[in-house]
């Protein structure tokens, strides 16, 4: 019985199967980019994530960076020159106890300096220094595709930008003019109840906060005061600040982690320094725009027969390998004594 | 075998006998079958050479004629050859032969009454017998299993409810709803009772919540009074119905008169509905025990633990000692109960070929295992047939029934028992001062739904000239619905509720027509040219009203009105209708008018090479102005190959056919409204009134019907003298021209139009064994039949509309449905589950972020972590998205069918059902949502605004294989990973396919033991000519790999909805008696 009947069913499926259309890729016709602009600053890692809306486009689909050129039409392959990058095979966490530790975490690995993740679209434009790249208007296409159809976006802007060595920079990454002092020429750090002489209340302009570049052997990171007579400040007058548990908040892995490695303070306590691996936060370039460093000095004194607390804070990254100063200088002196 | 020595003997009886007189003599015997050796009732006898009849056998076939010795007697039954013997002594056994049973077998396709053996479409008929002996509320659910290629999934046990159906896959892709209420639009065949098309729902299309009683023609039919029921698979089958029948039809009909005194059919039964399986639950101290261990181990730290349990809606966990939350409270089961009812079918038959008559009255008493809940029908059918002259016949028919169904405080099909009131057990279970909304609405809200059906149909048929025919039917049917429903203000959020619907629905169909019937050679239709042809014209009109008034806020529980508007429940009464959810109005009202023209030609040549033409024509309404009419032409060709020559010699085949048939269908779609579009009254433009269309539906004129194209293959065969008997089909139907929505562009101004544009294709095979592997010449002998059938069917998805690939049929509930050509038409779209990360350091890293793997595309640290589930990220960003969505399962099965098995030694005889489905994608919701809702461990009830707002109680986790510690590798992700990580990563989230499951199944629908009295002296006392006892268990078990209580009661997209009406199982003792 079966043995007459199967064969018949196996042969009409086949039949039948044959009038039916087959299942094909989909490729939406809304699938798109976010807008067409990369503004990427030399000298950092630059990535952009959840750019493309496949619009359920059957994954995967697969990008591909065509016709890189300069602004003038002419190809410009040094973009697609591999350099050497660093790639993460364990997640950073925050609780690593040492630099090298976090470092161990990443393998060297050579990709193009224009890079795009090949299923999901988020490009990438990877840290390398402006001696391979001119800063300026580039152009490329990403051709997006399944075996259900294809779209070649065409003309994506690439703003190559001067390095921003260190956050927030003083100087246009455009131009390399230095901006206006209100718009950012000058950084001050935020202040909350520091007092001048007078006991009146200073301005967050009143203190000046400076990056100095002082050595490229080790990435180290020196911070020190000076009073508005350029006389050093001693750390150990921000009472309140507790050198052991110093620490800033991450939003990439939620969570407190450590600021720096190795603190060590200068024996009149003028400046401290500590190891910084690099870029600092390790993940300012890649995790987030916002990930940022964070430090606060605050201290307490008697203010009119009651105690007072006041703090000066900055937020900042530091991209560009070396040794730094990060130089707080009051143009006006606070008042740490008691009155 | 020994049938030949019996017609042998016979002979020699004969030849010694006719030395005899001519004297009457009184003849005794008995007529059996000659394969199965039962006995026949109602076999005609008469009297050859005085065409006179005699008498017809009893219910075992025993029969006492006064005969006069030397006549020739010939016994003739439906479906049986003719027997011609002479009259020898006083003791005859006569058998007659069915050895071509399944052929000659009458099937009534398309109006007409013809032989199976020229029938070209794919026609099934089940035997009323094998409906009984189980009280059901709802006919539907006893024909599950019975029939390949029709699937029947009972998803509701609510009675007088019934479930899905769908003949040969489905041909609908429209969805309602949304979430676990999303319903998929119905496929409904059509329904013809005693030749008259009736509604499937009574007008009424039963998708979820109804607004009225929602009782169709098949909850009121008893199945005592069903003499077969045919279902029509094909579209040769289906083409005379015309554009209602594209879904396939069914065919019921009710028994008949058949004997000369009348005969009066008992039949009477008890059963007990039992409560069904409840789903597993933790309750009392361990409930306790685990939601304080979880809120003092996933709280973020002991703060937040303390403040958790220190709130006061937490009193509950804390205040153990307190007797009032000291509890173990089973609140499933508060809402079920064991109901004992009855069901009673009196039939009062009699006739004989020239007049009959049957009048039957049915009650049913089925009260539901959840409280208030049930449905009670009484029934009567009255029916007359008349032949005064052989030229004219006459029949008449009135059906009419009441259901009374009552609702409890449910919906019916959703919004049931516990779901809602499933909180948890510490909370004190009800009592004279502590009560549960939900659980006082069933005990206290009255919902009464009224179904008032009646039906009647007279036909007449006419003989002008030899062979021609003219015929008439005329059918009226009526139906008023109403539904009354009181909410008690405790259990309708403090404001009473009263509900009220009115619907009415009738329809007037007649159907005129001639047909004639030709044969070259009268005596045998065997050896010459057959001819039959009918033309008929049927006119269809159709009328629905449905009115309801919604009332709330009354001022007492006592006071049931008023039944109006008054200013204070005026709608407009913010008091009255304070969220807008009041339905006051008039949902449906329309007039629907149809005109059909149908020719029908059947030829063939000895009954062995058949070919049927039929062609109707449909036009109504409502269909589109430039297309009103639907065309239904159908071809199908038979051939009867074991009346060839070269096969007659074949001992082993007793018959064998095979069938081929095209044909389309046509179901119109169109409405006014998508046709030719709404216009509204508008603000004044200019000091005038401004009519402006509605920019929602831009109106098609052009809109087509939707099509059905198929293609049939089919073979009988029947081997070994009855032993096997195989039927096999094969088919190909396309539905086309689905209407779907196309929204269109801002700058038309309309939002969407509807258009012709859908397709699906089902293909498949059906396959159809009877055995009878141990068939015994003794009737009382050991007797075995066994049947199995099976049909596979796979649905893909053919087209969409503007030649699209793809559809997203977005849901409120992550409970999206993707439509996409090539693949099944409906799938699941959901992420893909590939295990559980064993600890934090198996999550993939994003080597150019340094972060882990992430729930969420965009900021945040929504890092998966230990115990959470893979899900497959598709397009490598480390971040889960839309992107990662698959389209995954189907939730209309592969395969699905039967296994039927009955037995009979002596007087017993078992009866076996079953039904069984193969491979159905099933989402159990109903554990996800209990899951995902213990991150609220410290709360009664999961807020609004979370994943999945409901009541919180513990699933039993001892049944869940779930990642505790690093390293476990299980199946289920962590219960709750910590409350703050759970509530950014949501790893027991409904969207993933974790809880997507295998619904196969194998169901003992039904287990029936008979006892047959025969032969006691009391029953001659009684004047008793049958008495039979029997008991059935329904429900009795489903087999499955499903983890949830039941594969089938899921919704028709195969989401287990928590708040679903459990399928009962029942237990039932019953009498037939006959006298």
């Amino acid at each position: 019985m079966l043995r007459w009947l199967l064969p018949v069913m196996f042969v009409l499926t086949g039949c039948y199967k044959e009038l039916l259309p087959k299942e094909k890729d989909y490729f939406s016709n809304d699938a798109a980019f976010n807008g067409d602009e990369y503004m990427v600053n030399i000298g950092r890692t630059n990535v952009f994530i959840a750019k493309f809306n496949p619009n359920y486009s059957t994954q995967p689909l697969d990008f591909i960076i065509q016709q890189v050129v300069h602004r003038d039409g002419s190809p410009a392959p040094e973009l697609l020159e591999q350099v050497d990058t660093w790639q993460w095979k364990k997640f950073y966490s925050g609780q690593e106890k040492t630099i090298a530790e976090i470092y161990d975490k990443r393998i060297r690995q050579k990709r193009p300096v224009l890079d795009i993740r090949p299923n999901s679209g988020d490009v990438i434009f990877w840290n390398t220094d402006s001696s391979r790249i001119k800063p300026g208007l580039y152009y490329f296409d990403i051709l997006v595709k399944n075996n259900g159809g294809q779209k070649l976006f065409q003309r994506r802007k690439l703003y190559v930008k001067r390095p921003r060595p260190y956050e927030p920079y003083e100087f246009n990454d455009d131009t390399g003019e230095r901006k206006k002092d209100e718009d950012g020429g000058i950084l001050h750090p935020s202040l909350s109840g520091v007092k001048d002489d007078l006991n009146n209340n200073m301005n967050n302009t009143d203190v000046n906060v400076y990056f100095r570049k002082t050595g490229t052997e080790s990435n180290t990171l020196t911070i020190k005061f000076f009073d508005k007579d350029s006389l050093p400040v001693k750390l150990s007058r921000f009472n309140l600040i507790k050198w052991d548990s110093l620490a800033y908040t991450s939003k990439i892995t939620d969570g407190p982690i450590r600021f720096g490695f190795n603190r060590r303070m200068a024996a009149d306590s003028s400046a401290v320094t500590y190891d910084i691996p690099n870029p600092f936060p390790v993940l300012a370039d890649v995790g987030s725009t916002d990930e940022r460093a964070f430090i606060s000095f605050p201290y307490e004194r008697i203010a009119f027969g009651s105690r007072t607390k006041a703090s000066l804070a900055f937020t900042f990254g530091i991209f560009e390998p070396g040794s730094w100063e990060m130089i707080f200088k009051f143009k006006v002196n606070p008042r740490f004594k008691n009155d | 075998m020994k049938k030949r020595y019996l017609h042998i003997l016979f002979a020699l009886l004969l030849a010694s006998i006719t030395l005899y007189g001519q004297q009457p003599v009184t003849v005794r015997g008995r007529v059996t079958d000659a394969v199965t050796r039962e006995g026949l009732p109602g076999v005609t006898i008469i009297d050859i050479k005085s065409n006179k009849g005699l008498g017809v056998t009893d219910a075992q076939g025993n029969f006492t004629i006064k005969a006069e010795a030397d006549r020739t007697l010939q016994f003739r039954y439906i479906g049986y050859k003719f027997e011609t013997v002479k009259v020898s002594g006083t003791l005859m056994q006569v058998s007659l032969t069915a050895e071509n049973k399944a052929l000659k077998e009458a099937v009534v396709v398309g109006y007409q009454k013809r032989t199976k053996e020229t029938v070209s479409g794919s026609v099934a008929v089940i035997s009323g017998k094998d409906l009984q002996d189980v009280p059901v509320s709802n006919i539907q659910e006893l024909l599950q299993g019975k029939v390949a290629g029709l699937n029947i999934q009972n998803n509701t046990g609510a009675p007088g409810f019934r479930g899905t159906i769908s003949v040969r896959g489905i041909s609908q892709l429209n969805i309602s709803g949304s979430g676990d209420q999303a319903y998929l639009a119905t496929n409904n065949p059509l329904l013809v009772i005693d030749n008259v098309p009736v509604d499937f729902d009574g007008g009424i299309s039963q998708s979820m919540l109804q607004p009225g009683a929602a009782t169709g023609p098949l909850a009121l039919i008893p199945p005592e009074d069903v003499q077969s029921i045919e279902i029509m698979k094909d579209a040769q089958a289906t083409a005379l119905y015309g554009s209602r029948g594209a879904n396939g039809v069914i065919v019921v009909t009710t028994r008949r008169g058949n004997s000369p005194t009348p005969v009066i059919d008992l039949n009477s039964s008890v059963f007990v509905n039992f409560p069904p399986k409840l789903r597993p639950t933790w309750g009392g101290n361990l409930e306790r025990r685990y939601r304080i261990n979880s809120i003092l181990a996933n709280s973020i730290d002991d703060y937040v633990a303390r403040m958790k349990l220190s709130d006061e809606g937490a009193q509950f966990l804390t205040d153990s000692l307190n007797a009032f939350y000291n509890n173990s409270t089973d609140w499933q089961g508060l809402f079920y109960q064991t109901t004992t009812n009855t069901n009673n079918n009196l039939q009062i038959s009699g006739g004989n070929l020239k007049m009959n008559y049957k009048a039957n009255f049915a009650y049913q008493m089925n009260q539901g295992v959840l409280k208030n809940t049930g449905f009670n029908k009484y029934s009567l059918n009255l029916q007359l047939f008349m032949q005064p002259s052989k030229r004219l016949r006459i029949g008449a028919q009135l059906f009419s029934a009441l259901g009374q169904k009552q609702r409890g405080n449910g919906g019916g099909l959703t919004g049931n028992g516990a779901g809602d009131a499933f909180t948890s057990s510490l909370l004190p279970g009800p009592s004279k001062f502590v009560g549960n909304p939900q659980l006082e609405g069933y005990n206290n809200n009255m919902d009464d739904n009224n179904t008032i059906n009646v039906r009647g149909f007279l036909d007449v048929d006419y003989e002008i000239i030899n062979n021609l025919r003219i015929n008439s039917t005329t059918s009226y049917d009526y139906y008023t619905d109403t539904r009354d429903r009181f909410n008690q203000s405790f259990a309708n959020n403090n404001q009473t509720g009263l509900y009220g619907f009115v619907g009415r629905h009738d329809e007037l169909n007649t159907r005129n027509g001639v047909n004639y019937n030709f044969s070259s050679n009268r005596k045998d239709v065997e050896k010459g040219h057959n001819i039959y042809a009918s033309v008929f014209s049927e006119i269809n009109i159709k009328s629905d009203d449905q009115h309801v008034r919604d009332v709330r806020n009354g001022p007492n529980d006592f006071y049931w009105g008023p039944r109006g508007y008054s200013p204070r429940f005026y709608p407009g009464n913010p008091w009255n209708d304070k969220n807008g959810v009041n339905v006051n109005g008039t949902p449906v009202s329309y007039v629907y008018h149809a005109a059909s023209w149908a020719g029908f030609l059947s030829y063939n040549f000895r009954t062995k090479y058949s070919v049927d033409l039929a062609y109707r024509l449909d036009g109504n309404s409502a269909a589109g102005i430039n297309n009103p009419y639907t065309k239904n032409p159908s071809a199908g060709f038979r051939w009867n190959f074991s009346k060839e020559n070269v096969m007659r010699r074949l001992s082993w085949l007793d018959y064998g056919s095979i069938r081929v048939t095209y044909g389309v269908n046509s179901r119109p779609t169109a409405t006014i409204l998508n046709s030719l579009g709404a216009y509204g009254i508008r603000k004044n433009y200019n000091n005038n009134t401004s009519i402006a269309p509605n920019f929602d539906v831009m109106a098609n004129p052009a809109m087509e019907p939707e099509k059905s194209s198929q293609f049939n293959f089919g073979v009988d065969l029947g081997i070994l003298k009855g032993r096997v008997e195989v039927i096999y089909d094969t088919y190909f139907k396309r539905n086309y021209n689905l209407v779907r929505d196309l929204f269109l562009p801002d700058a038309t101004g309309y939002r969407k139009v509807q258009v012709n544009g859908g397709a699906v294709v089902n293909y498949g095979h059906e396959l159809s064994v009877t055995a009878r592997p141990i068939v015994h010449t003794n009737p009382k002998g050991l007797q075995w039949t066994v049947s199995v059938n099976g049909a596979m069917n796979k649905g893909v998805l053919t087209e969409l509309p503007g030649g699209a690939q793809f559809y997203l049929q977005l849901d409120d509930y992550n409970e999206s449905i993707a439509l996409k050509v090539g693949r099944n038409p409906l799938g699941n779209f959901m992420y893909l589950t590939e295990g559980v990360y064993r600890s934090t350091d198996d999550v993939p890293v994003d080597p150019v972020r340094g972060v882990r793997y992430k729930a969420f595309l965009g900021s945040g640290i929504q890092y998966f972590q230990g115990g959470d589930p893979i899900w497959k990220d598709l397009n490598g960003d480390y971040n889960l998205g839309a992107a990662d969505y698959v389209i995954m399962g189907n939730p209309d099965p592969l395969v699905t069918g039967g296994f039927n098995n009955t037995v009979s030694y002596r007087n017993f005889s078992l009866s076996v059902f079953c039904s069984y489905l193969i491979k159905r994608s099933i989402i159990n919701n109903a554990l996800s949502a209990r899951i995902v809702r213990l991150q609220y461990a410290d709360k009664l009830r999961a807020p609004d605004g979370s994943p999945s707002p409901g009541p919180v109680n513990i699933y039993d986790l001892s049944l869940i294989d779930y990642w505790r510690r690093n390293g476990d590798i299980t199946k289920h992700p962590a219960i709750i990973g910590s409350f703050y990580h759970d509530a950014m990563v949501q790893p027991n989230r409904l969207d993933q396919s974790l809880y997507m499951e295998d619904g196969s199944y194998f169901k003992i629908n039904q287990v029936t033991l008979a006892y047959q009295f025969r032969d006691f002296a009391f029953m001659k006392k009684l004047k008793l000519r049958l008495l039979r006892a029997y008991l059935t268990a329904y429900n009795v078990g489903i087999f499955s790999p499903y983890s949830g209580p039941n594969p089938e009661t899921v919704t028709s997209l195969g989401r287990d909805d928590i708040n679903g009406y459990p399928a009962a199982s029942s237990f039932t003792f019953g009498i037939g008696a006959q006298f």
